[in-house]
């Protein structure tokens, strides 16, 4: 281990967490101005909205990889120039980000579905800047994540990092669920990140030709949705990997070891997660209606190889154990069981019929905010507190345990279930203001700028805490 | 004559493109009824879906056929309170009830309440034409001209647009927009998209597979070879680390 590894992981940790914190920041005035606390017009809306949406996929992301590239510094002489370089794309990439929208005006939302990045676009700039933005963070993390492969791939084949011997039982290396779930996490990064390429390559060549040429709008979606669903899903497990590394130690366990169980389910999950954003595409006619089924089938078996086995390992590791409940354990833990919830309520709006239902509704945001205001992010929470705890100056004092949990908590699950009481009453999302007819979209807006208030304020704490304890090892 | 639409479809260079018509408003165009009387679409409109199309009384060509068929198929579908059909003659010379009897209606079998039958006033016909693509020209003392017919929803907007005679598939997508079933509609792509990765076809509601779809699959065959190239070039990295493979966990 390299002071030059700590020093670059605690950079990433102070930055994603003053990122995370504005990006918060815009999530409560949009809650705000939907609860008509404030007043910041539709146009205003739709550009937080769009911040606010990849600035959290995006920090969450950089956030996993932080952790895998630090725990496989550990093992491996991992390539600096990776992380450096994904660092500065991730700065240029959130500058250039926000100049599109808060500059530029542009605001199609952090999907930027087609064809709407051409008419919700501001200036004419705007759509230009913001694939710019996309195509910059998309090249630096792309880059990342094969300095990453190749890294792995020094040490084990590729049928090795698999751990197909652990299945087969033929003689091998051991290899440890961590870099199993790396290897399988970094595959899928790469496959969703090249289709984010082939997308903004498709959006240029459109723009260029300015009119004269465009897109089969049933292509971009597909490739829209292969790049952020797959993305968001990966990222999570980026977070797992980490877990499956500290999580025992932390319980006073042995390591966990990749029986036959853990790599059959990881290598499934492999396939079956590039599968799942059918479920995207469920109003999609034109499409061929096998796809639907898949993409149905692909999102109830989606979870279930990671998530049991993960959800099972931590109950094991937890039970009779000598667990020192640290702040980190205290996330990894609630981490795993939020999504397993938010993981329920996924599969509820991926069966056909329900999506019929709940398609637009609030409950969309519900599943997806639980298991990653709640759970990914509770898991990369989890690997700054550990890092902080071994590496910083102090330990975190017991009180602040509690009260930053406590906060963080309550302040996340109040803001889930007013989403997901939105999304029982049909209340739409992605809109500024609502209706006469649902407007209990906006006491449950209210209700959600209370609980998410909460949250931000565990969250500052927790940042102000980190900062204290680790700033000045950044600068010895 | 009944070619001559199709000939100057041809002579103009325009083919029709459904797109060009979907949900533009048209004018609320007025016309003057067999009782003398002016409305405008808009009094039919605003009530129920309009099924409007234009024609002319002394038409020696497409007209009648064009009309009988209208008149045939919508007795198939015999939900009349729904909807109204709306047949106007652009002809300021033109009786109403000179499009009666190219619709094969008389004095014995007259039309039922839900048609219409109106000449166009002058001041609103050319704007109407225009926004249904319906094109004239005069041609020794006749006019040789297009047949739209059009799907008028509540708002004045072009639900459907066909040009010509109707087909079977058409005529069923129009019937269920009027009964208020699921129409897919999607988007006719034209040949500057080269992109797309299934054809559909709406008629009959079935797709077949168009190379955009290589696209969709791109990414994970890239990868799948990206991981191979990078196994075959860390090869002497794993023959030299062969021996220390075993992870220490320094945790």
């Amino acid at each position: 281990m390299k002071t030059f590894d700590k020093k670059f992981t605690l950079l990433w940790l102070i930055t994603i967490l003053i990122v995370f914190l504005v990006a918060i920041a815009f999530g409560i005035t949009m809650r705000m101005e939907q609860a008509e606390m404030v007043d910041v017009g539709p146009l205003n809306f739709y550009i937080l909205m769009t911040s606010h949406g990849l600035l959290m996929a995006g920090v969450w992301f950089v956030a996993g990889m932080a952790g895998i590239q630090y725990i496989l510094s550990r093992y491996f002489e991992v390539p600096r120039w990776g992380s450096v370089v994904a660092y500065a794309c991730t700065l240029a990439g959130v500058v250039v980000l926000l100049i599109s929208t808060f500059l530029t005006k542009f605001h199609a939302g952090w999907y930027f579905l087609y064809p709407l990045p051409f008419y919700a676009k501001g200036a004419d700039s705007g759509p230009v800047l913001f694939l710019i933005a996309i195509a910059i963070l998309g090249a630096g993390w792309l880059l990342w994540s094969l300095v990453l492969l190749v890294t792995i791939l020094r040490k084990y084949t590729v049928t090795q990092a698999l751990a197909w011997h652990h299945i087969t039982g033929r003689p091998g290396p051991a290899v440890s669920p961590f870099i199993l779930i790396s290897f399988v996490s970094l595959i899928g990064v790469t496959a969703c990140l090249l289709a984010a390429v082939v997308l903004v390559i498709l959006y240029f060549i459109e723009l260029a030709r300015s009119g004269t040429m465009s897109n089969d709008p049933l292509l971009m979606k597909n490739l829209t949705f292969f790049f952020g669903h797959t993305l968001v899903n990966e990222m999570l497990y980026l977070g797992l990997a980490v877990l499956y590394e500290l999580f025992p130690k932390m319980a006073g366990k042995p390591a966990y070891k990749t029986s036959w169980y853990v790599a059959i389910s990881w290598n499934a999950t492999l396939l079956i997660v590039l599968f799942a954003y059918f479920h995207h595409l469920y109003m999609d006619f034109a499409q061929p209606v096998a796809f639907q089924f898949i993409g149905q089938v692909m999102s109830w078996f989606a979870p279930l190889p990671a998530a049991c086995v993960t959800i099972f390992s931590v109950l094991t590791t937890v039970y009779r154990s000598n667990m020192k409940w640290s702040l980190a354990s205290l996330l990894y833990f609630f981490g795993v069981m939020f999504w397993a919830v938010g993981g329920v309520g996924a599969i509820l709006d991926a069966v056909i019929a329900n999506n019929l239902v709940l398609h637009n509704t609030q409950w969309v945001p519900a599943h997806f905010h639980t298991y990653n205001l709640l759970g990914n992010v509770f898991f990369s929470l989890a690997f700054a507190s550990w890092f902080a705890d071994e590496y910083g100056s102090e330990k975190m004092a017991p009180s602040m345990v509690k009260v930053i949990f406590s906060l963080l908590v309550i302040g996340g699950t109040g803001f889930v279930i007013a989403f997901y009481l939105g999304g029982a009453l049909s209340v739409p999302r992605r809109v500024d203001m609502y209706s006469e007819t649902v407007d209990e979209g906006i006491s449950l807006a209210k209700m959600a700028v209370v609980f998410a208030s909460l949250y931000l304020v565990g969250m500052i704490m927790y940042t102000v805490d980190f900062t204290k304890r680790c700033a000045g090892q950044l600068f010895s | 004559m009944c070619w001559a639409a199709v000939l100057l479809s041809f002579l103009l260079g325009q083919n029709p493109n459904e797109m060009d018509y979907l949900l533009r408003k048209i004018p609320d165009a007025t016309f003057k009824t067999s009782d003398s009387s002016a409305m405008h679409i808009s009094s039919w409109y605003s009530k129920k879906p309009v099924l409007l199309t234009l024609a002319y009384g002394r038409c020696p060509g497409v007209c009648n056929p064009y009309l009988l068929q209208i008149r045939d198929q919508i007795s198939l579908l015999g939900s009349e309170k729904q909807f109204q059909v709306v047949v106007l003659s652009f002809d300021a010379e033109d009786q109403p009830e000179q499009l009666w009897r190219l619709a094969g209606f008389n004095e014995n079998s007259p039309p039922p309440a839900n048609w219409t039958f109106g000449v166009l006033e002058e001041d609103t016909r050319a704007s109407l034409l225009t926004s249904l693509g319906l094109k004239t020209q005069m041609v020794g003392g006749l006019y040789e001209h297009n047949t739209v017919l059009a799907l008028i929803g509540e708002d004045g907007s072009i639900l459907q647009w066909i040009e010509g005679l109707p087909g079977t598939a058409q005529w069923d997508r129009l019937f269920k927009e009027l009964t208020s079933e699921f129409v897919p509609v999607y988007s006719t792509l034209n040949n500057t998209v080269w992109t797309s990765c299934f054809q559909y076809d709406p008629a009959s509601g079935t797709w077949r597979m168009s190379w955009g779809l290589l696209m969709i699959l791109g990414p994970a065959l890239i990868t799948f070879f990206i991981i191979i190239i990078l196994q075959s070039i860390t090869r002497n990295d794993r023959t030299k680390n062969n021996s220390s493979i075993l992870i220490q966990n320094q945790l």
